[in-house]
């Protein structure tokens, strides 16, 4: 029976030594590859910082150049991320801004379909009192 | 009505239209020089400032 308790403890003692050293062989065997990944890493953050310096540029560029435009995308977003896109004031937008599109095309129609009824009533006023004149 | 006052009448009308709607547009270029202005000087904070303002309309549009 102490045999083979002393056994069981040796083996105990085998299987607790092999497994850190097993982690230790594992964590030895990723470190080198970390550390060849190491420049890639800083090349890909160093390159992603670079296209975000870009992309702010860009930005900048268009608030300097087109400031409403950005200003309404800016508020668009944020009415989209304040989950607004589907409620009854997006359609009512919406349609609010057919309604005025529509009237902007037909307004020069209008007016001058206007214009030309009070030309030729003016016209005719004239000649009437002409006539009344003679 | 004579057809020579109606004319006059909206001559007179047009005219006055005419000068409302140019004092209107003066107004809203100076304040969308303003507007461009501020937008320039400040491009950060403008812009958080509208993405706020959007985001508060949606907030209240879900709301009602």
């Amino acid at each position: 029976m102490a045999n083979g308790d002393e056994q069981t403890e040796s083996n105990k003692e085998q299987q607790q030594g092999a497994r850190p050293a097993g982690r230790r062989r594992q964590a030895g065997s990723k470190a080198p590859s970390l550390k060849d990944e190491a420049p890639r890493l800083a090349s890909a953050v160093s390159e992603a910082r670079q296209s975000f310096e870009v992309m702010l540029d860009d930005w900048r560029e268009m608030v300097e150049e087109r400031p409403w435009r950005a200003l309404g995308i800016a508020l668009g977003a944020g009415y989209v991320v304040g989950g607004g896109l589907l409620t009854s004031l997006t359609g009512r937008i919406l349609f609010g801004a057919l309604r005025i599109g529509v009237r902007m095309a037909a307004l020069p129609l209008v007016r001058d379909e206007l214009m030309g009824l009070v030309q030729n009533a003016t016209e005719r006023g004239r000649g009437e009192s002409e006539r009344r004149h003679q | 009505m004579d057809t020579s006052e109606l004319g006059s009448t909206v001559r007179n009308l047009e005219e006055r239209v005419e000068g409302q709607f140019k004092d209107v547009s003066r107004r809203m270029q100076t304040l969308s020089e303003r507007v461009v202005d501020m937008v320039r000087e400040n491009p950060g904070a403008s812009l958080a400032g509208a993405f706020a303002v959007g985001y508060l309309i949606a907030r209240v549009a879900r709301r009602s």
